[in-house]
């Protein structure tokens, strides 16, 4: 017999596919807020990344080179509803006024509410590593990989934001409660 | 509150939905087809050395794939096929009413040209080929991170309509309609930032007069399960290897199909065998045509399709065809083992600490040999494993990797997996480096497949040979009919260890009573034209001038000359360069290696050769997305640069372009890598000289003489000399190794 080792990332495609789906169609939803949307542009990104397999020389680069593919796939999106002057509008949602708490949310839990708020109000660089984090699943050394940053730095940038999350939600929850 | 139950609300604040499973499956069966479709499209041309250029067609040869239809539907769609288009894949229209590419159409932009090279509009689909010429190294992204420019092309209708990509496929053309723009946003892979964007490139449509479909024959149902003792009681009843799709080729049968096994297979198809009824064994390949068909065997079965062609001439039918497969064998959970290894603070270019440690993992014992250093930041791992062990992760938790690659081999079922593997580092590694081996896949014995096929009527009548090609050498002709030739200085490379893979580049008379071992780490070199010299790469150091008589050595220092070819009067090397910049840039010096220029800065490119006159240096350089070169002409004397003409059939692994000693011929590998074809300098005249005949190196000894290189099984080679005028053979004998140069005795 002679046979030949598969480093080949192609033969583990099925595997590398049910692992990422979730992670990255929720990433592109947290991104789009649009079901179809996330789906069309999820399709888009396993389709670009597993065209350009033959590029990723490191298996281990994989996760976060997919998510840097997703990246760009909604930075694209965003940047033609950019030409659209119609759509512009919806990019402000993310500037919106922090709302004040408790307040038209019967239906919702007070700290939801507070914590989308907050989140809404984050630098995009601060959005997009909660959602690199919590939303993607990805470890801080393939954040770090991804944002071409130092891991340490990713590390603290990210507690530092939870940090002061927090104590805004303290903050809020003191001052709401009577 | 605990950082984790804040993350935790952080989570649930953003409502995430679920994909849905109807959305799953259906983007998994597009990305299955997709993966495919990538691995049969040609892309950026990555030249690499000859030896290197051999492993990886062998390595080809492993393929995989396909299904999502039931049997019934896979039946109608086969019907559907009224033929194969080589290049385009199955077609349901008959050719008449097909519309082709009425002349190539292109667009240059900042020195960049995307061509329009082949289109072909059916009914149903369009296929559309383009090639683009003029990267460099410079055009792609510094970041492996990066994939570059990813939007996909689509066609533009002259109503505003765009056709979108899919699948390998533009949606189909409306009859009515032949004027189409081939839109690019930017050249996939490449950067967008460094390249021009928004290409638009108008073509034509005609009918197509001329075009001749391959009939698809039905495969017929008589396909059962055979399979070895050891693992008979294992299988279930539904194993069985399938006969999907057979295309009936002017020259033998394009054959397709796939493994359908409940077991968990770790590594195949592989080892195809297909053997007649008279029990002769039939070379099979695995051509691009036959990776075209794979395309249409359905998703689901995907990873255990097989296919190949096969010539048909001769053979009695019914034909046995057989697969094997490596099942996995029961994982465990190991602990990972580790190993350490102090680099020193310095660690210098190809600089080697050897061990020969043996370690365990689970039931695998894993003996580390070697490892090497490369610059810029590279490491190389050596190691072989036992007990099945096929695979197995390898870690720096105190590095930052950012690329690398490997694989293993192993010879015999029985015998240890030799791998070895690379790794590229964002910094130099130094000092103390703990490696750590996780995650084993054990393999056990393989398990074969068998299907039996016949067709269901006679070939056609197979086409006679076309005037100038050489009947090609059967495999098992005897050798001791054909004479000796033993009138040349010969510079061959044979390899001198499996693990890691190395060679040794020798000198030595087609007697084989002079052998000269000019390198222990060489597969280009080049004699001199009177014989006397030799000069060969030394590493990233630069070249090495060895003087065969008085055995005295001149390091020509920055002339890395990898595919060096002498000029005629002795007095220049052409010679490929390489820096950070530029990969295989064609240059040439004066032979003490002064003077050196470049001559262009396109890489990829490979030296042809001399004119007779020793002023023009003619090399190739490649289209990227497809199997066409450029051939170029170069005046060291006015410093200008021609183009001649375009090869279209050309290898893109290893082309061996090479100009006949009296300048009027361009020989070169085909693009099946396995034939030789001659074309006139002026691009006008192309001859096929031998056909599928396994060539994988040649060299011209005088205007009729071509010495060969064959090789039928990797890693060994059967040298000839060919008589052009009369297409007899000579052989070289016991050289046992490939050929790199050859200048005839005076």
């Amino acid at each position: 017999m002679k046979s030949n080792h598969p480093l080949d990332l192609e033969q583990s495609f099925d595997q590398l596919y049910r692992e990422n789906l979730r992670p990255l169609f929720q990433y592109l939803y947290s991104r789009v807020q649009d079901i179809h949307l996330a789906e069309d542009l999820c399709s888009q990104t396993f389709i670009s990344a597993f065209e350009s397999l033959d590029r990723l020389k490191s298996p281990d680069k994989f996760k976060p080179w997919l998510f840097t593919i997703a990246c760009n796939k909604a930075n694209d999106h965003f940047r033609k509803l950019k030409r659209q002057p119609m759509l512009e509008l919806d990019e402000n949602i993310a500037t919106h006024p922090l709302q004040e708490p408790a307040e038209n949310n019967n239906n919702k839990q007070d700290q939801q509410i507070l914590l989308e708020q907050l989140f809404a109000r984050l630098k995009p660089a601060e959005q997009e590593l909660l959602r690199l984090k919590l939303v993607a699943g990805l470890t801080f050394k393939d954040i770090a990989t991804l944002l071409k940053n130092n891991e340490n730095n990713v590390k603290k940038s990210y507690y530092r934001l939870l940090e002061r999350l927090q104590a805004q939600v303290e903050y809020d929850n003191e001052n709401t409660t009577i | 509150m605990k950082t984790q139950q804040f993350e935790e609300k952080i989570q649930s604040s953003f409502a995430l939905p679920e994909p849905s499973p109807e959305f799953e499956e259906r983007l998994a069966r597009t990305l299955r087809t997709k993966v495919h479709a990538q691995k049969i499209t040609p892309r950026r041309q990555v030249q690499v050395p000859r030896a290197w250029a051999y492993a990886f067609a062998v390595l080809a040869a492993l393929v995989i794939v396909v299904f999502a239809l039931g049997p019934q539907k896979v039946l109608a769609q086969i019907q559907s096929w009224l033929g194969f288009l080589p290049g385009i894949g199955l077609v349901s229209d008959d050719a008449s009413s097909l519309r082709v590419l009425a002349e190539p159409a292109s667009q240059t932009l900042d020195g960049i040209t995307v061509e329009v090279s082949e289109a072909v509009a059916s009914s149903d689909k369009t296929y559309v080929n383009y090639q683009v010429f003029g990267l460099t190294n410079q055009h792609f992204p510094a970041q492996e991170s990066d994939p570059g420019c990813h939007f996909e092309p689509n066609l533009k209708l002259p109503n505003g309509t765009d056709l979108a990509f899919e699948n390998g496929y533009y949606e189909a053309v409306p009859k009515e309609i032949n004027q189409v723009v081939l839109h690019l946003a930017c050249i996939p892979g490449t950067d967008s930032a460094k390249t021009p964007s928004n290409w638009q490139i108008p073509f034509t449509l005609k009918t197509a007069d001329d075009l001749v479909t391959m009939p698809v024959v039905l495969p017929e149902p008589q396909v059962y399960r055979q399979s070895n003792q050891t693992f008979g009681e294992a299988i279930d009843d539904s194993s069985a290897l399938h006969i999907h799709t057979v295309v009936e080729t002017p020259k033998g049968y394009i054959m397709t199909g796939w493994v359908e096994t409940d077991l968990n297979i770790a590594l195949g198809p592989m080892n195809p065998k297909l053997i007649d009824s008279n029990g002769k064994e039939v070379q099979t390949r695995l051509s691009q045509q036959a990776s075209d068909l794979m395309q249409n065997i359905p998703a689901e079965h995907q990873f255990y399709a097989w296919g190949f062609e096969f010539d048909s001439k001769g053979l009695s039918f019914p034909l046995t065809v057989s697969f094997s497969v490596l099942p996995k064998a029961e994982q465990n959970m190991f602990e990972p083992i580790r190993f350490m290894v102090d680099l020193g603070a310095n660690p210098q270019h190809d600089q080697v600490w050897e061990f020969q440690q043996t370690l365990s993992l689970g039931t695998a014992q894993i003996t580390i040999n070697k490892l090497q250093y490369m610059t810029p930041n590279r490491l190389k791992l050596f190691f072989t494993a036992t007990n099945g062990l096929i695979d197995l992760d390898i870690q720096f938790p105190d590095l930052q990797v950012s690329g690398g690659g490997g694989g293993g081999h192993s010879d015999a079922s029985d015998s240890a997996m030799s791998f070895e593997r690379s790794f590229v580092f964002e910094t130099t590694p130094k000092g103390i480096v703990e490696i750590l081996f996780t995650d084993p896949v054990f393999a056990q014995d393989a398990v074969d497949f068998s299907s039996v096929w016949q067709p269901a009527t006679p070939h056609a009548p197979y086409p006679e040979m076309a005037t100038h090609t050489c009947p090609s050498l059967a495999t098992d002709s005897s050798q001791s009919n054909i004479p000796v030739f033993d009138q040349a200085y010969i510079a061959l490379y044979r390899q001198i260890s499996g693990n890691p893979v190395k060679y040794e580049l020798i000198y030595r008379n087609s007697q084989a009573t002079e052998g000269l071992v000019l390198s222990d780490n060489a597969v280009w070199g080049s004699i001199s034209p009177d014989s006397t010299q030799v000069l060969f790469p030394k590493g990233l150091e630069g070249s090495t001038l060895q003087n065969l008589s008085e055995n005295q050595k001149q390091i020509l220092a920055g002339i890395i000359a990898n595919d060096s070819k002498w000029s005629p009067d002795g007095n220049y090397i052409a010679y490929l360069r390489g820096d950070g910049a530029v990969f295989n840039a064609p240059a040439f010096a004066k032979v003490d290696g002064t003077e050196a220029s470049s001559i262009s800065e396109l890489g990829y490119a490979m030296i042809a050769g001399w004119s007779p006159d020793s002023r023009t240096i003619y090399f190739t350089l490649p289209w990227f997305n497809s199997s066409s070169w450029k051939v170029m002409a170069y005046d060291i004397e006015s410093d200008e640069t021609k183009e001649l003409f375009t090869i279209q059939n050309g290898t893109i692994k290893f082309l061996d372009p090479q100009i006949s000693p009296d300048g009027k011929w361009l020989s070169y590998r085909g693009v099946d890598n396995s034939s030789l074809y001659l074309v006139s300098l002026d691009g006008e005249t192309e001859r096929l000289i031998l056909d599928d005949a396994h060539v994988v190196k040649h060299i011209w000894l005088d205007d009729t003489h071509i010495a060969l290189s064959i090789s039928y099984v990797y890693g060994t080679y059967e040298n000839y000399v060919l008589n052009l005028d009369d297409c007899s053979f000579m052989r070289l004998d016991d050289l046992d190794g490939g050929l790199v140069d050859m200048q005839l005795k005076n």
